[in-house]
């Protein structure tokens, strides 16, 4: 760029055509800047107009309630009041009756008409567990005579299940009973109509079953005394003898196991071998509790010494030796009391 | 010199700061019509849609489910439901079957609807309770408990015969009258179980029919009279004995007879022996095989000849002991039944069941003493 004499600028060809350039954009940013706050305001509202358009073409949300409360119908008496009424009235005279399962199944109508009614609810809570307490004792009842008298221990669960009718322990009970019943009565003579041999039996056998022979024996014996020729229970009587007689050899206790196995025939099971094995050993048990005698004998310990004998001869009552040694064992107690 | 450098120098930051001024107007306008350009869009895109002219996706109607719940007051009205029961307003339309259809989905369940409301005939505005849960299952009361007797005949004839398992053809149509005539109920096998496994109780005066063997007179004597009656028995069949013969029933007899509605077929062991006996010198392990044998052959055999897999048994003899139990639930069987004469409360045992064998008699009195369906006890 040159200056000229009068000061002003000498441009040059390319300088001017930039100034011109230059005061082109000038201009139009210019007339863009006279619009920098309308730019703004026109803005707002155009989004405004938006914003007005927007909501007049959306739907808004629908509420329920305006349009409802706009088709009220007038209030209505509830038709189930009545009903609602006459179950309470009844669930209350069937508990005066002690009907409580009938009261129960009454709350229960009167909440499904009406599920927010107090009394109701009170009522079914307080007569449930009413229910579940006698329920309860009913049970422990039947428990308690399943061995001795199951006729009477199964109309205690029946009680018990009729008060509480998802007792499933009482369910129980009664299936286990009955298997019993049906297992007697194909036991019992044919044609056998007397409900009672049941008892007998199916005590029997669930006492066989449970591993109790000693009460088994009690209850077959009974039965046989009513039916004396039947083959069955004659078979089960003298299977509980047996498998009483092998637990008493197990235990060594063998003069129990000699009294069980006496009480059957030799050809009865493997009662010959048992029977040969108890002898050898009670012999043994003979021979060891003699010298036991002697030996406590010798250490002046009479009174322990007398009983070691005893044992030889409850074992083998011929035993000379051992009568003998008692005999001398006491005099020296009694010389020694007087002493004393 | 100095002047004039400063001067360029001012004039050129002069320049400068214009240019970024203008660069920085430049820029906003052109965010300024962007924004006028995508407002336009929506304006235009808005006022066609509301305008209907662009098919919109459709759009899920706010929820209000309050309001379409809103019934007219009288519907409303009819029924309250909770969990045990159904409180109805009774309508000209009601009837025991239709509501036993509508709330038990079958109409043979309308007992159970009717005994709970005492039996009254249904009248319009008047209370019908429905009960939803099973109630007394078992069939107990204060004065006693259901029982339902299982009827088990063996063979028919078409005359009077002196063996006292053959039941005259005459006689049976005799029991059958009577059975229709004094409104007892003859249920399936199915149903009882549902009783014996306290599920549900069937209708007062029910009981069960069931043929043992698989006799060819089952098909020729019994089942037309039973399809007379409208009754259907359970045929409990020892497979060995299933073979084209005069006297025996064949698998296609069997098939016609279950086709007809008249029986079902469910096992009664494989060769028809004594399952609590154990043979000659047979060992325990050799005896469990046999009895694995007659209980799951049978079930095997039947499965595939008939398509029909039987869970129930009927002990030959109708004796049975702990082994042939254990090998039954094994097997997956429900239940078998005995030849103990006397009905069936539901405490009974799944697995010693009583059936009452029906012996060939002159007197229907006979045969009325095996229909006990109520055993009268305090309790």
């Amino acid at each position: 760029m040159n200056l000229s004499l009068t000061g002003k600028k000498y441009l040059t060809t390319d300088e001017r055509r930039l100034t011109q350039i230059s005061s082109k954009k000038r201009n139009l940013c210019l007339s863009v800047s006279i619009c920098g706050f309308n730019q703004i305001l026109f803005l707002c509202i155009l989004y405004s107009v938006f914003c007005i358009l927007f909501f007049a073409c959306v739907p808004p949300p629908v509420k329920p309630k305006p349009a409802v409360d706009v088709a009220k119908p007038p209030p209505i008496a509830d038709p189930f009041k009545p009903f609602l009424d006459e179950h309470l009235k009844k669930a209350v005279s069937l508990e005066q009756q002690g009907e409580i399962l009938g009261a129960i199944e009454e709350f229960k109508i009167a909440l499904t008409i009406d599920p927010t009614n107090d009394e109701a609810k009170v009522g079914l809570k307080r007569l449930s567990e009413m229910a579940d307490i006698e329920a309860e004792k009913h049970y422990q009842k039947g428990l308690s005579l399943k061995k001795s008298d199951p006729s009477k221990a199964r109309i205690e669960f029946l009680i018990a299940l009729r008060i509480k009718p998802d007792y499933q322990l009482s369910i129980e009970e009664l299936k286990g009973w009955h298997l019993f019943v049906a297992k007697s009565r194909l036991l019992a003579p044919s044609g056998e109509t007397d409900t009672g041999v049941e008892d007998y039996l199916s005590v029997a056998l669930s006492l066989y079953e449970d591993g109790d022979y000693a009460g088994a024996i009690q209850e077959f014996l009974k039965a046989k005394e009513k039916y004396p020729k039947n083959p069955e229970i004659t078979k089960h009587l003298n299977l509980s003898y047996y498998k009483l007689g092998v637990a008493h050899f197990e235990k060594w206790e063998y003069k129990n196991a000699l009294r069980m196995f006496s009480s059957l025939k030799p050809d009865f099971e493997k009662v010959g071998d048992y029977l040969k094995k108890v002898r050898a050993g009670l012999k043994k048990t003979a021979e060891d509790s003699y010298k036991n005698g002697l030996k406590l004998f010798r250490e002046q310990k009479l009174t322990q010494a007398i009983e070691q004998w005893n044992i030889v001869l409850e074992i083998e009552p011929e035993h000379k030796k051992a009568r003998e040694y008692i005999e001398k064992a006491k005099n020296l107690l009694k010389s020694l009391e007087q002493l004393k | 010199m100095r002047d004039t450098g400063q001067r360029n120098r001012k004039t050129t930051l002069d320049a400068d700061k214009r240019r970024y001024t203008q660069i920085f107007k430049y820029f906003t306008s052109c965010l300024f019509c962007v924004h006028l350009w995508l407002i336009f869009i929506i304006f235009l895109s808005l006022s066609a849609g509301c305008a209907g002219v662009v098919p919109q996706p459709e759009k899920k109607p706010p929820p209000i489910p309050k309001v379409e719940e809103k019934k007219p007051p009288e519907e409303i009205s009819k029924e309250r439901k909770s969990e045990d029961y159904v409180v109805i307003i009774a309508s000209p339309s009601n009837t025991y079957e239709s509501l036993s259809e509508k709330y038990y989905g079958s109409k043979n369940l309308s007992y159970i609807i009717s005994e709970f409301n005492q039996n009254q005939p249904i009248t319009p505005n008047k209370e019908i309770i429905v009960p939803l849960k099973s109630l007394n299952p078992g069939g107990l009361y204060p004065e006693g408990y259901l029982t339902i007797p299982i009827l088990c005949y063996h063979q028919f004839g078409k005359s009077k015969s002196k063996d006292k398992m053959v039941v005259s053809e005459e006689m049976f149509d005799k029991q059958m009258a009577y059975l229709k005539e004094n409104n007892y109920n003859v249920i399936t096998l199915r149903e009882f179980f549902d009783f014996v496994s306290y599920k549900r109780r069937p209708p007062k005066n029910s009981i069960v029919i069931t043929i043992d063997d698989g006799w060819k007179n089952a098909k020729v004597i019994a089942a037309p009279i039973l399809k007379k009656y409208g009754f259907k028995a359970t045929l409990f069949i020892y497979t060995d004995l299933i073979k084209p013969s005069k006297i025996t029933l064949t698998w296609d007899d069997i098939k016609e007879m279950i086709n007809e509605g008249v029986i079902d077929a469910q096992s009664h062991s494989r060769t028809h022996p004594d399952l609590t006996k154990t043979k000659d010198n047979e060992s325990e392990t050799a005896y469990n095989q046999r009895l694995e044998k007659e209980i799951g052959e049978s079930q095997k055999i039947i499965e595939q000849r008939l398509g029909i897999k039987p869970t129930f048994l009927a002990y030959p003899f109708g004796t049975f002991n702990d082994a042939s139990i254990e090998i039954l639930k094994k097997y997956q069987y429900e239940g078998a039944f005995t030849v103990i004469k006397g009905g069936n409360p539901f405490f009974y045992n799944n697995f010693s069941l009583n059936r009452s064998m029906v012996f060939n008699s002159e007197k229907i009195e006979d045969f009325i003493k095996l229909l006990e369906t109520f055993k009268k006890e305090q309790l």
